[in-house]
């Protein structure tokens, strides 16, 4: 087979991967509509309402705020990112025994479903960011984004970070169920206070910040918010952290699901 | 591998699986060959095709055809010689900044609207047409750069866009960093720019003490009319009255009463142990005294009326009076020698630099073109794709569900 062939053979296959993932993601989206109560509307207001919470809430405590970032985009840049990794991460833990059912197809995988379900939660969330910002500087007519480039890269990061986590999570936890617990553990209640949704990093201590800063989750949320103004401070933050981490865990996730794909497959 | 069966779908599952199935029962090459039967001019409109034709163009613009830029970057401080007195402190204040480097910071957001305004780009560039010349577009790149026939408006947005202050929160120094399409265009721009920035600081701090001396100088003129109608009040009330002092001829008067009346008191004594000697009290020695303190009674009496009654001398509202003039004077005096002490001090305030701008990275001439807005722009076209599709696509989607 001549070189043309195999790259026109492993473009068709790419292709049709792409084409199995969104087709999953459509049917997720699908279903989220049918099960949720406002329909194809409520998946997107979901989590703009969970933004108006804790917005209303950070105005009546009153945290302090600097002129860098609008407050609104600062809050809501770190909710949607730490939940896109949280929904990703913990979907991801339960997401192949609710799709069961569809494995009958021999060419859907578990981690095609997985891929499914992490690109619609990014997409959900990417959606309310911009939405918001566009809101915001729609009203205030002050439009500012220094490296819209750099923030999406971050994005796919951040995505990445988080299906990692999940897929090593899912295969581990197969095996070992506790892991699964200690992992929806770790990820609700301690990763929530640690990843910089509520305050800004250079405001605290510099003693405090290495308590903080081997959380990538806290890295991508701070290079967000840098991409959007540079002059806002990223003490002790890196991108070749966010970077590394980003890889091994996809590359760590990936692995070991290649190896454990028929412990998957078989039913509980 | 042993799969299980698998259970009945349910029903709303059926209306969503039925999307996988002509995925799987239509076949690549069904689906090439149904393309090719549509027209296929219809095919360049295809979103893929699209897709990838933006970002081949982007990658051909940001990689080929963009002209080279070049950065030249700039870091200072502004500092006084006397840190201004530190508030008290707390938990958070290292981090929340030193006086010292707050200062620093709140000059440096003044810098950030002044280095952009109309009258640094008329310092700069007085002539219109030669600074557009030095940015106009050069070919291949006939997008980038001072369009000609850019109004003036228009040339102070791209006059923006060539400079970048951003003071740093956490160590109070001011970053400048200037653009330009050759690098001596750049380093100019930021030593031109940290020029009027040193200006900037010293024009205020030197204007402020300017204004604050004039002001001083003014009060003390009007200290000095001040003074001179207190004197004058005061020489006047004197020579009406014929009294140097009211108040020390008011004490001397006080004096020579207190001694009359202890003379008083003597003669009283005296006349009481005269009476207890002689049986007769009308005999001539016990007369004698006695007429002696009538007599001083009565002088004792006449002098105090003179002195208090209104028609007598009046000493008591004279000294009283007196004494709000001499003080009216000492006051003008005071306010005098402190209005010249102000005056003074402005003066050497104006001339001495109250602030110093401290650079703690000058300004080098770039040695090779800026790789980075190559990237940048790359990635935000590949991003900006990304959230079309994503973000626009989702969005479709849930309009189109809804």
């Amino acid at each position: 087979m001549g070189i043309e062939a195999r790259l026109g053979k492993v473009a068709a296959n790419l292709l049709l991967q792409l084409r199995v993932v969104l087709a999953l993601q459509e049917r997720e989206l699908l279903v989220r509509t049918e099960k949720g109560l406002l329909g194809a509307v409520g998946v997107l207001i979901e989590p703009l309402f969970f933004v108006l919470t804790l917005l209303a809430l950070r105005i009546l405590i009153r945290l302090k705020t600097n002129d860098l970032i609008n407050p609104i985009i600062w809050l809501v840049v770190g909710v949607c990112l730490f939940f896109m990794f949280s929904e990703v991460g913990l979907k991801s833990l339960s997401g192949v025994k609710k799709s069961q059912d569809i494995f009958f197809y021999r060419r859907i995988r578990p981690l095609d479903t997985l891929l499914a379900s992490a690109l619609l939660e990014s997409r959900i969330y990417a959606s309310t960011i911009t939405l918001v910002m566009l809101g915001v500087w729609c009203w205030t007519w002050n439009p500012r984004f220094d490296s819209p480039g750099e923030a999406a890269l971050i994005f796919v990061l951040l995505l990445l970070l988080a299906l990692g986590v999940g897929v090593s999570a899912l295969v581990i936890g197969h095996r070992i169920p506790l892991v699964k617990l200690a992992v929806r553990f770790f990820i609700r209640k301690l990763l929530l206070w640690t990843s910089g949704v509520f305050y800004a990093l250079y405001t605290l201590p510099g003693s405090v910040r290495p308590f903080l800063t081997w959380n990538p989750v806290l890295h991508a949320v701070e290079l967000f918010r840098h991409a959007i103004n540079e002059a806002y401070p990223i003490p002790d933050i890196s991108m070749a952290y966010l970077v590394s981490c980003a890889l091994l865990s996809c590359g760590f996730g990936l692995l070991i699901y290649t190896s454990n794909e028929a412990l998957l497959l078989a039913e509980d | 591998m042993s799969l299980q069966p698998v259970p009945p779908l349910k029903a709303d599952q059926a209306g969503a699986n039925s999307l996988i199935k002509p995925l799987f029962f239509t076949g690549l090459r069904e689906q090439v060959a149904g393309q090719r039967r549509r027209v296929p001019w219809r095919r360049l409109v295809s979103a893929p095709v699209l897709a990838s034709a933006f970002v081949c163009l982007a990658a051909v613009y940001c990689f080929g055809i963009g002209r080279d830029r070049y950065r030249a970057v700039a870091e200072f401080v502004i500092r006084q010689p006397l840190p201004p007195s530190t508030m008290g402190s707390s938990l958070l204040s290292p981090t929340l900044g030193s006086p010292t480097v707050l200062g620093s910071l709140e000059d440096g957001r003044y810098l950030q609207v002044f280095l952009g305004s109309p009258e640094v780009m008329q310092r700069l560039y007085p002539n219109p047409s030669r600074f557009q010349q030095l940015y106009a577009p050069s070919w291949p790149d006939r997008w980038t750069g001072l369009q000609p026939g850019t109004k003036r408006d228009g040339q102070l947005v791209f006059f923006q866009r060539q400079q970048s202050v951003t003071p740093q929160e956490l160590s109070g120094s001011v970053i400048l960093k200037t653009n330009g399409f050759d690098p001596q265009q750049a380093l100019q721009l930021n030593r031109a720019l940290v020029a009027q920035a040193q200006r900037f600081v010293n024009e205020v701090n030197q204007g402020i003490s300017a204004d604050q001396r004039n002001f001083a100088e003014q009060e003390v003129v009007m200290a000095r009319v001040r003074l001179n109608s207190a004197n004058n009040k005061l020489n006047a009330f004197q020579d009406l009255h014929g009294q140097l002092n009211p108040v020390v001829e008011k004490d001397a008067t006080t004096s020579y009463l207190a001694a009359l009346e202890s003379r008083l008191v003597d003669l009283k004594v005296q006349e009481a142990s005269l009476r207890r000697q002689f049986r007769d009290s009308q005999a001539p020695e016990v007369s004698y005294v006695a007429d002696q303190v009538q007599e001083l009674k009565r002088e004792i009496g006449a002098e105090r009326s003179k002195v208090v009654s209104p028609q007598g001398r009046n000493l008591n509202r004279l000294s009283i009076q007196a004494q709000n003039l001499q003080n009216e004077v000492a006051f003008a005096t005071e306010a005098l020698k402190a209005a010249m002490l102000a005056a003074d001090n402005s003066r050497l305030e104006s001339q001495r630099q109250l602030k110093f701008l401290v650079m703690l990275r000058e300004p080098q001439l770039p040695a090779e073109p800026e790789p980075n807005w190559r990237w940048k722009a790359f990635l935000a076209s590949l991003g900006g794709l990304l959230v079309v599709w994503g973000v626009g696509g989702f969005l479709v989607g849930v309009v189109k569900r809804t």
